[in-house]
């Protein structure tokens, strides 16, 4: 049989890969319409980037000369940053777990036309980034008339870092694979994306907050425009810093030195990535796809000799021991948990910060992260709890229980940390008092809103419910929010001004009781009607759930 | 088989699903009786799943009513569903438990008491051969195996009635010779037994009575007797009972056209 060149071969693997995605889109009606309002949403926001970058060229050249090249670094190590932190799980279904690749692997194709259509694969998840990158680069291109020349070698580097972050991806897992024993490979490989995402996040907000005069809300655009050169300044030691250096001085004989540089690195990362792909393609394939035995064991119980356990403490159980469990799990969560310490310490630095982001988004993202997802974890096994007629508001509550934990806790020390960094006050009891509140309440409603679509036969936990799910998650958490900084708002209010000793005083005091009423309506309405309506919501899309 | 004086296991009136337009299943009604295996056979996409899982209440039927040990499980659902045990073609299980962790895990849904709990997962456990491995995680389980532990999950809380679709599917013939004896052991203690099957030799040597299904109706019903009269042949064996009852395709032999 004669061999096919590897070009052909990864282009009829490529055109598999569409083709399927093509019929996927046309099989979901639901899916149809969420395309074409992404398309419709992608359009306007490379209208926004194109226009953001035509003002660039405009106003920063005018304000600092080396601001461009900075605003440039940064818009190339922030694409970096962002495909480092959410594309490794991408690069490893793609490289290593997918079970297409079982199929591909037993096929006379070789490792080169794999490699060649998977990097293709996984650049073509990073296109949408790659793409704002793009526009905002024709867009600086645009209104600073620039040549033909200029756009196209935007694309190349674009498309240049792409691949080469790719590539860097590749050989960071295919090293795991080739360094670690056949059955701590999943887990090595997990760990590493979940610290390597998690400390390039963090490392990359460290980087830009202290000294720029960005972290503390700059005044004035020049202001602005001089906190860039300054992490311009510190980038250019990052291979990211070279084609912003290629594109800031477009048409000197230096931009051609970069521009080549930075496809040179590309390159030799892309030949690196598949020489190590090569090596561990097989050892990789049978590690992720656990085609061979693991052989670890597990001494403990579910429940202990003798212990009797409720359906709903069963349930809670379960969810931990498959946390700590299932490494590809955790390592998606991971990131987001660690932020949650991450952010108090880079944002409150100083007093004067409010700690709106503690008492509102850390509780809410970590209520996204950990109870969106939750029954959808469940996958198959809900037909199992329906077989065994555990009530779809039980599970909800099982699954409430089960989240409020990591989300409480971790929201609890996020704003421990923020107290300890900003110093004790009066204010700090009402950080953690509206802290736990709102923990509790967004976990409510995340959970309830994770049953209303849940996507049973998606592993990964990032896209296991569906839009309507999500939409009605930010819903009720805007609505549950909203009620709840109303209430507290109205609390703490009354509290300040019946503590004043103005002539004023007796007034308030003598309305304390009003406003506490008024308060305590609010917080009520806030922990009744949002969270009892994505609740019955969601027992009610269990209730329907057929297999 | 048990007589029927202590009323039937399964009572089926009219049972209809439809998908869409699609009807899977079209008016079907039948009974089994307490202590038979009763087995469903037809070709793929015949409504035999469809069915189990109406029957266990995992479907809510579009028409049609349907006892099982007594309850109703459209009315009744948690009546009924704390009688039954349903072994799924692809059984659900969670890979991150060990097999033991499982098994107190679905004792904990059905509310084993805790000594029950302990004493019937060691049993079960030493019954299907997964004593040794109890303690490993179900992702490192072999299609057997896993098969197995959703057996042992599926007989935890001891269900008077059994429905298990396709339970020797994958398995080797070891795993499938212990499948089919707890079967047996199941019928001689009294237990109801509906199974799904493909292997006509299994269908054969364990059910008392066979339903043949094509098309989302029941095409035969009976024993392998009542299904050669059924079929106008006297001495025809499962299989051919099978082919002639079922629509034949026309398949046509793939090396014809190149000899």
């Amino acid at each position: 049989m004669p061999s096919n060149p590897v070009g052909v071969i990864a282009v009829a693997l490529v055109r598999a890969d569409l083709q399927g995605a093509w019929n996927r889109l046309r099989q979901r009606r639901a899916a149809t319409v969420l395309m074409i309002a992404v398309l419709a949403g992608l359009i306007v926001a490379l209208g926004a980037v194109f226009s953001a970058g035509v003002a660039v060229a405009h106003l920063g050249t005018q304000l600092a000369p080396g601001a461009v090249e900075a605003m440039l670094t940064f818009a190339f190590t922030a694409l970096a940053v962002v495909m480092l932190v959410f594309g490794f799980s991408t690069v490893v279904s793609v490289f290593y777990a997918d079970r297409d690749l079982l199929l591909i692997a037993a096929a006379p194709v070789s490792t080169g036309a794999i490699f060649l259509a998977r990097l293709l694969r996984a650049s073509w998840a990073n296109s949408l980034t790659a793409a704002m990158l793009l526009f905002a680069l024709w867009g600086f291109g645009a209104g600073s008339r620039q040549g033909a020349g200029y756009f196209g070698a935007a694309l190349i580097l674009a498309l240049a870092e792409v691949v080469a972050l790719t590539s860097l991806q590749v050989i960071l897992l295919a090293l795991a694979v080739r360094a670690l024993p056949a059955t701590r490979i999943k887990d090595g490989a997990n760990i590493l994306a979940a610290f390597a995402a998690t400390i390039f996040y963090v490392g990359w907000l460290a980087f830009r907050a202290p000294g720029t005069g960005l972290s503390s809300q700059a005044q004035t655009l020049a202001e602005v425009m001089r906190g860039f050169a300054v992490i311009g300044r510190r980038m250019r030691i990052f291979p990211t810093s070279w084609p912003a250096q290629a594109l800031a001085g477009w048409g000197t004989a230096s931009s051609t030195s970069w521009l080549l540089q930075t496809l040179a690195f590309a390159i030799a990362l892309a030949l690196v990535a598949y020489l190590l792909f090569r090596a561990t393609f097989l050892p990789g394939l049978a590690a992720f796809l656990e085609t061979a035995p693991g052989g670890r064991r597990f001494g403990r119980g579910l429940a202990r000799t003798g212990e009797a356990l409720s359906a709903t403490a069963a349930i809670v159980r379960k969810d931990w021991l498959t946390l700590r469990r299932d490494g590809r799990r955790l390592v998606r969560l991971l990131p987001g948990a660690v932020l949650a310490f991450a952010y108090p310490l880079l944002f409150f630095r100083s007093s004067h910060s409010s700690g709106f982001w503690v008492i509102g988004f850390v509780p809410w993202f970590l209520a996204q992260i950990f109870g969106l997802p939750s029954v959808a974890a469940e996958r198959q096994g809900l037909h199992l709890l329906r077989l065994a007629s555990i009530s779809p508001l039980r599970l909800l509550w099982a699954k409430t229980l089960a989240s409020a934990l990591p989300v409480v806790g971790l929201s609890v020390v996020a704003a421990v940390l923020t107290i300890a960094v900003q110093g004790f006050s009066s204010q700090s009891w009402w950080i953690v008092a509206s802290t736990v509140w709102l923990a509790m309440g967004f976990t409510l409603i995340s959970v309830g809103a994770g049953a209303i679509a849940p996507r049973l036969e998606v592993d990964d936990p990032r896209r296991s419910v569906g839009l309507e799910g999500v939409l009605v998650a930010l819903l009720g958490a805007l609505v549950f929010g909203g009620l709840s900084v109303a209430g507290f708002g109205v609390l703490y209010i009354s509290f300040t001004l019946a503590g004043r000793t103005d002539p004023m005083a007796a007034v308030w005091v003598s309305l304390l009781p009003a406003w506490t009423a008024a308060a305590a309506g609010l917080m009520l309405a806030a922990a009744v009607l949002p969270p009892a309506a994505v609740l019955v919501a969601g027992a009610r899309w269990l209730t329907g759930r057929e297999p | 088989m048990s007589d029927v004086s202590g009323g039937w296991a399964i009572e089926t009136t009219n049972l209809t699903r439809k998908f869409g337009a699609q009807t899977a299943v079209d008016g079907i009604g039948f009974q089994v009786a307490r202590g038979e295996v009763f087995g469903f056979l037809g070709p793929n996409g015949a409504g035999k799943t469809t069915t189990l899982r109406m029957l266990c209440g995992l479907l809510r039927p579009t028409a049609g009513e349907i006892r099982v040990a007594g309850a109703d499980v459209l009315r009744e659902p948690v009546k009924a569903k704390a009688r039954i045990g349903y072994l799924d073609e692809q059984p659900f299980l969670y890979p991150h438990l060990t097999g033991r962790e499982f098994l107190d895990f679905v004792a904990a849904l059905y509310s084993v008491a805790a000594a029950d709990r302990d004493d019937r997962a060691d049993r079960l456990l030493a019954a299907l051969d997964l004593a040794d491995r109890q303690h490993d995680l179900v992702a490192g389980y072999s299609q057997g195996m896993r098969q197995r532990i959703g057996l042992a999950a599926l007989l935890i809380h001891e269900p008077e009635v059994l429905f298990l679709d396709e339970p020797t599917n994958g398995l080797d013939p070891r795993s499938a010779r212990l499948v089919r004896n707890l079967i047996e052991e199941l019928a001689v203690a009294g237990r109801t037994v509906v199974l799904s099957t493909h292997i006509l030799g299994i269908a054969q040597a364990l059910c008392h009575r066979i339903a043949i299904m094509d098309g989302g109706h029941i095409v035969a019903i009976g024993t392998i007797a009542d299904l050669q009269r059924q079929a106008g042949v006297s001495d025809a064996n499962l299989e051919d009972l099978f082919l002639r009852l079922t629509a034949e395709s026309g398949a046509e032999s793939l090396w014809v056209a190149e000899s």
